[in-house]
């Protein structure tokens, strides 16, 4: 597992890329407007599984002081994507900031989805049928 | 899918059921399969088929591939860019389209999402003006995916398939009335 370490008066800090992942994915969804992460096809069938993955939809580069952090998301419909995006950003480069001390030089953030209010789980809201009245 | 998909998977399919219907006459009995595997032209002809099977589970990788990638729509914002995919947009158009009286179904496709364009292509309830409700329709999508996504549509075509009959689902094609 890749890992970033500091070494300190007392000793070494390693922070490994995973728990900078699920910070990311934890700072996303509690944003207003995130329904989830979206972790792909493999994402997906590791959950079916059982695998509790908090770091799902999360990708993370990170250096010897910096990182760079890619989310890939489901947003609420009836939300601005706009404004949320902007809220997801500030929120997950502060929380990463405070959390590692690590400087967030990018928050990408992939829109994968909208989730309707009638999908109750629905992972991605795929383009709705042709829809009679 | 392009035409080139179509004809490949159908060949695929055409494939798969032949070697299901030779294993199954095999269980039943025949010796069809049998006999070609004891044939004396076996190097050649099982070369042949093992590459072309090959061949076709290749391309459908490819196919799944290319059917991942998604198009987005990119715009940078200071702290890193965001892209929303365009299938995302397009469901949000359809959502968009439904308090405008007159419209019995809608679909929406980019076409560009450079300068971003999109498609609508819609089947009608009769007894409405056809010119005003694409007018409306244009002008509800263009200010929602303003509002809501925060891209300008460069431009909206919109395309009346049908008229919806008003006995229930049945679509009269617009070719069939005029």
């Amino acid at each position: 597992m890749s890992e970033t370490e500091r070494r300190g008066e007392l000793g070494e800090l390693k922070i490994a890329n995973d728990v900078v992942g699920i910070i990311a994915g934890l700072a996303a969804v509690e944003v207003p407007g995130v329904a989830g992460m979206s972790g792909g096809i493999a994402g997906g069938i590791a959950e079916m599984l059982g695998h509790r993955n908090l770091s799902k939809g999360v990708k993370v580069d990170v250096g010897e002081h910096e990182c760079v952090v890619d989310l890939f998301l489901i947003i609420e419909y009836g939300y601005s994507i706009p404004e949320v995006a902007q809220q997801i950003q500030e929120n997950v480069k502060r929380t990463i900031e405070v959390m590692t001390g690590l400087d967030v030089m990018e928050v990408n953030l992939h829109v994968l989805g909208v989730q309707f209010p009638q999908e109750k789980k629905g992972e991605e809201a795929q383009i709705p049928a042709p829809r009679g009245k | 899918m392009i035409l080139f998909d179509r004809v490949l998977l159908g060949i695929t399919a055409l494939i798969l059921v032949t070697l299901a219907g030779l294993l199954l006459s095999t269980v039943w009995g025949s010796a069809l399969l049998v006999d070609w595997l004891r044939s004396a032209n076996l190097t050649m002809d099982g070369s042949i088929v093992a590459l072309i099977l090959v061949l076709l589970a290749v391309y459908i990788l490819v196919l799944i591939t290319r059917f991942e990638r998604k198009k987005f729509i990119v715009y940078p914002r200071e702290l890193g860019e965001v892209k929303i995919s365009t299938s995302c947009v397009e469901s949000l158009i359809v959502e968009a389209t439904e308090q405008i009286p007159g419209l019995a179904q809608v679909s929406a496709s980019f076409t560009d999402v450079v300068n971003p364009k999109v498609t609508v292509r819609v089947v009608v309830h009769p007894d409405h003006n056809l010119s005003r409700l694409s007018e409306d329709l244009q002008e509800s999508v263009r200010s929602y995916v303003e509002k809501t996504v925060g891209i300008v549509i460069q431009e909206v075509d919109v395309f009346v398939d049908g008229i919806m009959k008003d006995d229930g689902d049945d679509v009269a094609k617009l070719e069939d009335l005029i």
